[in-house]
């Protein structure tokens, strides 16, 4: 079969090489060996690999991957893949839309989920998925015990993204974290539009424990962030799956196709967007919340 | 006789839709022949076997739609696309579901039934779908992505697609099968019976369906959604037999992600009716995919399943 990425390791090129060289081998997996050459894709070629799932990634930032699967002696198998993603913003990023809201934290790298039958964490900028192929018989120990031969062979760390921490902590749920970079990435959190209306800088979403969603998007400037909110505005207007919209000159009410109650509202170089809580002082009250942390973080820095 | 299509009137189709001449023709035509087309009637649209026995819901499912002589006449060449994009989980048509077709495609007599692919054999040998059609009787026409491989096929009813790239070797078939899964999909939220007729258009031309001019266009995501319905105008397959057994709700197509399993196959001819029901098994409507919506203004089926005929039975 012609395959434009590259398998195996003869004749690995440095930035193939210094993937490669990451791959768990010999005594140290202890059970487990390799099965097959690894695959690598870099740039464009990462829709040969996941063609129909390349956008997200490109989205983020994407850099290359390796792929390798494993297999123990009595037949079950993982796939491990180690995206090198653009920047450990672009992997943060990654794992939050990868991560599962069932998943349980885990101690790797700069942060870990195991969810039923696969792991996915970050470290510095790189981004690793594990995969049990035959969930019936993958063991958890066997994603984490590989994740960590990964991990202790990744050098540098990185650090979330300054968005995360202006969500208020109080109430919220750690495992609904989602960071945007792009508008693909807010269209599978919660489809507002088909188009790329906010067209932020980058964005995070949250879930609170009272049933609210909190959206916030980052801009450059006021006036861009201003200008952003106001388009967002008139197509709230003019989106039919939209109805009650409501615009008293500072906060904007509306209700989705679902009954969901949206509170929009501009600060600054921000655009602050609660959903899903009906209960309009619950809702603007985590809106205030979330502005005086902003301020707070403000003085802070 | 109920939906006969006159040679006159086969030829002015099969000219507009293209390849439906020459792929979707003779199933037009098998359609229109014989006590299926009557029977047809009487049958759903959408039929759905569920329970633990997933090669049983084949089974059943299909009989549901009234048997698979319906669409497989004794000794034709029947060419079947499966999904096998990834080995994650979740994300590919199931060896059970596969083999239980297989077996049907025998049972009526199928001269030869080949897998038509561009993927990798790799992927198929670590599904293990390569061993069920091995063991099924069936051959992997595997191809090379390369473009020398494919007909182009102008699409004249595409919006935004005017032209496919089908594979040569679906041509040399009497009866094309589509067998995808059903699960999540970052870029359009859902995939299914529609998307899946991506696995028999080139690499190459399916870029174009993601990126206009091979970069990210961020104020057209219908523009997948579009160009997948207009693939669909011009390819029918005769029969759409969805693997719903298990698959991904997030992170697809590739996975791995939640897996939901409500262990049932879906089939019909009607494919926006078999993907609005394959959408609504987790919580999507039809009518907000848009996908689905371009399908029905494309006059490919009905989404309202409301409207539709379902048949759903415990296997």
């Amino acid at each position: 079969m012609l395959c434009l990425g590259s398998a195996g390791q003869a004749q690995d090129p440095p930035k193939e090489h210094l993937l490669s060289s990451l791959l768990p081998d010999g005594p140290e997996l202890e059970g487990w060996a390799k099965e097959g050459d690894h695959q690598f894709f870099e740039g464009d070629d990462l829709f040969i690999y996941i063609d129909g799932g390349a956008e997200i990634y490109f989205e983020y930032g994407f850099g290359r991957v390796i792929v390798q699967d494993y297999k123990k002696g009595t037949g079950s198998r993982l796939s491990l893949e180690i995206f090198e993603m653009e920047s450990p913003e672009a992997a943060y990023g990654m794992f939050t839309f990868k991560s599962s809201p069932r998943g349980e934290p885990v101690v790797l790298g700069d942060e870990g989920q195991l969810a039923d039958y696969y792991l996915n964490f970050w470290k510095g900028r790189y981004l690793i998925t594990i995969t049990g192929l035959d969930p019936e018989a993958g063991a958890k120990e066997d994603l984490v015990s590989l994740a960590r031969l990964v991990d202790k062979k990744l050098e540098q760390r990185g650090q979330r993204p300054g968005l995360v921490s202006e969500l208020p902590e109080d109430g919220l749920k750690p495992n609904s974290l989602r960071f945007f970079k792009g508008p693909l990435a807010l269209y599978n959190s919660y489809p507002f539009f088909r188009e790329d209306v906010f067209a932020f800088q980058s964005g995070i979403k949250g879930e609170y424990a009272n049933g609210s969603t909190l959206f916030l998007f980052e801009y450059s400037t006021d006036k861009a962030a201003g200008r952003r909110f106001s388009e967002a505005r008139s197509r709230f207007s003019a989106e039919p799956k939209y109805r009650n919209i409501q615009w008293d000159g500072e906060l904007l009410v509306a209700q989705d196709e679902k009954g969901r109650a949206i509170y929009a509202r501009l600060s600054g170089r921000f655009v602050l967007i609660v959903l899903g809580n009906n209960h309009r002082e619950t809702a603007e009250a985590l809106i205030t919340r979330t502005e005086k942390h902003l301020a707070n973080q403000k003085e802070d820095r | 006789m109920t939906g006969y299509i006159g040679r006159r009137e086969f030829l002015r189709k099969g000219l507009k839709v293209g390849l439906t001449a020459a792929v979707g023709g003779p199933f037009l035509r098998q359609f229109a022949r014989g006590p299926s087309a009557a029977l047809a009637k009487d049958l759903p649209d959408v039929a759905v076997a569920w329970g633990e026995d997933y090669a049983r819901n084949v089974l059943k499912a299909v009989e549901l739609l009234g048997g698979i002589e319906r669409f497989v006449p004794k000794n034709s060449r029947v060419a079947i696309l499966a999904n096998v994009q990834s080995s994650h989980p979740g994300t590919f048509t199931s060896p059970t579901v596969l083999g239980s077709v297989l077996q049907l495609c025998r049972k009526a007599g199928a001269k030869e039934i080949n897998m038509v692919s561009w993927q990798a054999l790799k992927n198929w040998e670590s599904t293990g779908l390569a061993k069920v059609v091995a063991e099924g009787g069936a051959s992997l026409k595997l191809v090379e992505r390369d473009e020398a491989n494919f007909k182009p096929l102008p699409i004249p009813a595409g919006k935004v697609l005017t032209e496919a790239r089908i594979l040569n070797a679906l041509l040399e078939h009497d009866v094309f099968i589509n067998m995808p899964v059903t699960k999540d999909h970052a870029g359009n939220k859902f995939t299914g019976a529609m998307k899946n007729l991506m696995g028999i258009n080139s690499p190459g031309n399916n870029r174009t369906f993601h990126k206009e001019n091979w970069q990210t266009d961020r104020s057209a995501i219908e523009h997948l959604d579009q160009s997948i319905a207009d693939l669909n105008t011009a390819v029918k397959p005769v029969l759409n037999l969805v693997d719903a057994t298990e698959f991904i709700t997030t992170n697809g197509p590739f996975g791995p992600g939640e897996i939901i399993k409500p262990k049932k196959v879906v089939a019909g001819v009607d494919r926006v009716a078999v993907d609005a029901y394959c959408a609504a098994l987790w919580g999507l409507k039809g009518e907000d995919i848009v996908m689905i919506k371009r399908g029905q203004e494309h006059g490919l089926g009905n989404y309202d399943l409301k409207k539709v005929k379902i048949k759903e039975i415990k296997a």
